[in-house]
């Protein structure tokens, strides 16, 4: 934190190399250590050494004693713990006075924060490709849940129609819901006022809907074992789906704050799983963010000249999904601007400014509204000729 | 709003109390006004902010809850915390050892992370991203013998942590905490038995235990133990 300091086995001083006080020297020198490399002030010092004779020492850190090893004449020996290196540290500020360095315990206290800090954020940015592999394993893991539960879902609810058929995804919609109206309630005739509000919470109206249709069902008299049993496990399924998505959440809540605060856990896992790490996604201009995931559409449009894609992954953002159509090409360009900036300040810094970023978001999306209330009919069409006129011109 | 009458705590230093003694809640002085590190309740009272500090959040706070003798901490006590999180518990120590010195030790880069962005305005915390099974790794950021560790560390080998760590920088005569969980050891293992295990682990090192208490109610299955180099 002070310096390198050689001292002798009756504790007095040989030999010093002052960090002069600037942190980021010190920060340097452990950055180097910590990647094999010998670090100059040390060349100097060991130079100074040999010329006075001595060839031989003990140091505490194992990578620095390796690293003298290799690169001089020296033997550094590791010793831990070196009562003697041991009582000089834990008494820094007079053990370095001995050689003149004058320090207060306070100036000793602030570097040890800052080196503290420092080290500390210097192996997160280093790490964080640790929590790459684990959000992609994730997020296409749960992605391909959400798949089968659909798929899944859609086959359950045509075997139970046998059964049920008026009880329709109008009525159920939620696809976990309808497995669970299986799996607890079963057979129509329990489909009961009690039943349904003892365990589910529909509204008065979907309530009284399924009684009805319960009562007047045409469907037939099955065995249902096999279809609860199924329903378990859409459940079962949904269930560990859910805790995925917790976990992929405190994940990306500590790996990348502000693009979560921003897009939410799930969609900003996509993003960084589509381009394969957070450090790539940092790097990206806004204008390829707006269209990750969109890339076969893209593909598409380029060959057959249709429509060319304006949104992704991002697409399934709420306030773009929710969004009037013509305000969506504006809202998604706002946004991806928006991740490229939270995804730069989640790699490269330590700064939280996700709130600031979405507030801005949805400030933007309502000068949007405001601007454009209604769908612009003629200049659609321009637009239209006018991609039509260059295409042509390509074909010359 | 009645505001609650906070008041010293009769026996230790910097920590405040309100309430009758069934309903006892432990506050401390905010050394950093203006921010809150877990969302914990502040009341403001003569210029200060007083921090709620909730015994089911805090395994310290739940030891005083629980009776607990000297909790070994004045204003300038210089402290080793090992297993410093998120930063809960440590900015409570923080606001109590106000011009003393707390070492924050964290393995997780992710939690070191959020207390580093929840304390950089105070000066007595320095943080530590190391792994409080080797200690001698830090050695380069510790420069002062400390008087206590206070370790909840969710590792299984809670004596070897502390042996190696007040053998490194403790005091002669300086104090331990550490908390014993009885499912984070081995988990076929009866509770006693593990209790048992690591404390004699620990007394073999020349540990002397000096008070146990159960803060069950609290923290499930926790057990406070006070020792003695
Ligand atoms: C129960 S939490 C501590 C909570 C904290 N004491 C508080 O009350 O605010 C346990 C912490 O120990 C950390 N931990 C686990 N093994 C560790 C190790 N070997 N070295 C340092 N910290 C470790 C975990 O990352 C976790 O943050």
């Amino acid at each position: 934190m002070v310096g390198i300091f050689i001292i002798d086995e009756l504790e007095s001083p040989i030999n010093f190399q002052d960090f002069d006080g600037e942190i980021n020297k010190i920060i340097e020198f452990y950055g180097l250590i910590g990647e094999n490399n010998l670090p100059q002030e040390f060349t100097k010092l060991l130079e100074e050494l040999s010329e006075n004779g001595y060839n031989e020492f003990i140091v505490d850190n194992s990578n620095l004693s390796n690293l003298i090893n290799q690169n001089s004449n020296f033997n550094a020996k590791h010793e831990v713990p070196c009562p003697l290196i041991q009582s000089f540290k834990l008494n820094l500020r007079n053990s370095v006075n001995k050689y003149g360095v004058q320090i207060t315990e306070e100036q000793i206290r602030e570097r040890s924060k800052k080196l503290g800090e420092s080290l500390a954020k210097k192996s997160i940015s280093r790490a964080s490709g640790k929590d790459d592999i684990l959000i992609i394993q994730m997020s296409n893991t749960l992605d391909l849940l959400k798949k089968t539960i659909n798929l899944f879902s859609t086959r359950i609810r045509e075997w139970y129609g046998l059964h049920f058929p008026e009880l329709t995804d109008k009525i159920i919609e939620d696809h976990v819901v309808f497995s669970k109206l299986i799996s607890i309630i079963g057979s129509r005739e329990n489909f009961t006022k009690e039943n349904l509000q003892d365990k589910f919470s529909f509204k008065d109206y979907t309530l009284n809907e399924i009684i009805t249709q319960s009562q007047n069902s045409m469907g037939a008299e099955i065995d249902l074992d096999n279809i609860q049993k199924y329903a378990d496990l859409i459940l079962s399924i949904e269930s560990y789906r859910t805790r995925l998505e917790n976990d992929l959440d405190e994940i990306m809540n500590g790996a990348t704050p502000n693009l979560t605060t921003l897009v939410g856990a799930l969609i900003g896992a996509k993003l960084v799983a589509s381009v394969g790490s957070i450090k790539k996604l940092a790097m990206l201009p806004a204008s390829t963010i707006q269209l990750l995931g969109a890339e076969r559409a893209l593909f598409r449009s380029l060959k057959s000249n249709a429509k060319s894609p304006k949104h992704g992954i991002i697409f399934q953002w709420h306030g773009i999904r929710s969004a009037k159509p013509w305000h969506r090409g504006k809202i998604s360009r706002l946004l991806s601007g928006k991740i490229s900036i939270a995804a730069k300040l989640d790699y490269f810094s330590d700064k939280l400014l996700g709130d600031q970023l979405l507030n801005e978001v949805n400030q933007k999306i309502e000068e949007i509204k405001r601007k454009y209330p209604n769908p612009p009919k003629k200049s659609q069409k321009k637009s239209q000729n006018l991609s039509q006129k260059k295409r042509s011109k390509k074909r010359r | 709003m009645i505001l609650p009458n906070i008041r010293p705590h009769p026996k230790f230093v910097n920590v405040f109390i309100s309430g009758s003694s069934e309903k006892l809640k432990l506050y401390t002085k905010n050394l950093d006004k203006g921010n809150v590190i877990y969302g914990e309740k502040i009341i403001l009272k003569m210029d200060e902010e007083f921090r709620l500090w909730d015994p089911y959040r805090s395994k310290l706070a739940a030891l005083i809850l629980k009776g607990a003798q000297k909790i070994y901490l004045e204003r300038k006590t210089t402290c080793l915390y090992l297993g410093a999180s998120t930063g809960t518990t440590i900015s409570h120590i923080s606001d109590i050892v106000s011009n003393g010195l707390i070492f924050g030790v964290e393995i997780s880069e992710r939690s070191l992370r959020q207390l580093i962005q929840n304390t950089t305005s105070r000066k007595n915390i320095i943080p530590i991203l190391g792994n409080a099974l080797n200690p001698q790794e830090y050695s380069m950021l510790i420069y002062k013998p400390v008087d206590l560790i206070y370790q909840d560390v969710s590792h299984p080998e809670q004596a070897n942590i502390a042996i190696r760590n007040a053998k490194l920088y403790l005091k002669e005569g300086g104090k331990i905490i550490l908390f014993i969980k009885s499912q984070s050891i081995k988990s076929t293992e009866k509770p006693k038995e593990i209790f048992k295990n690591e404390l004699n682990t620990l007394k073999n090192a020349d540990l002397k235990v000096l008070e146990k208490i159960s803060i069950d109610s609290y923290a499930g299955g926790h057990l406070g133990v006070f020792l003695e180099k």
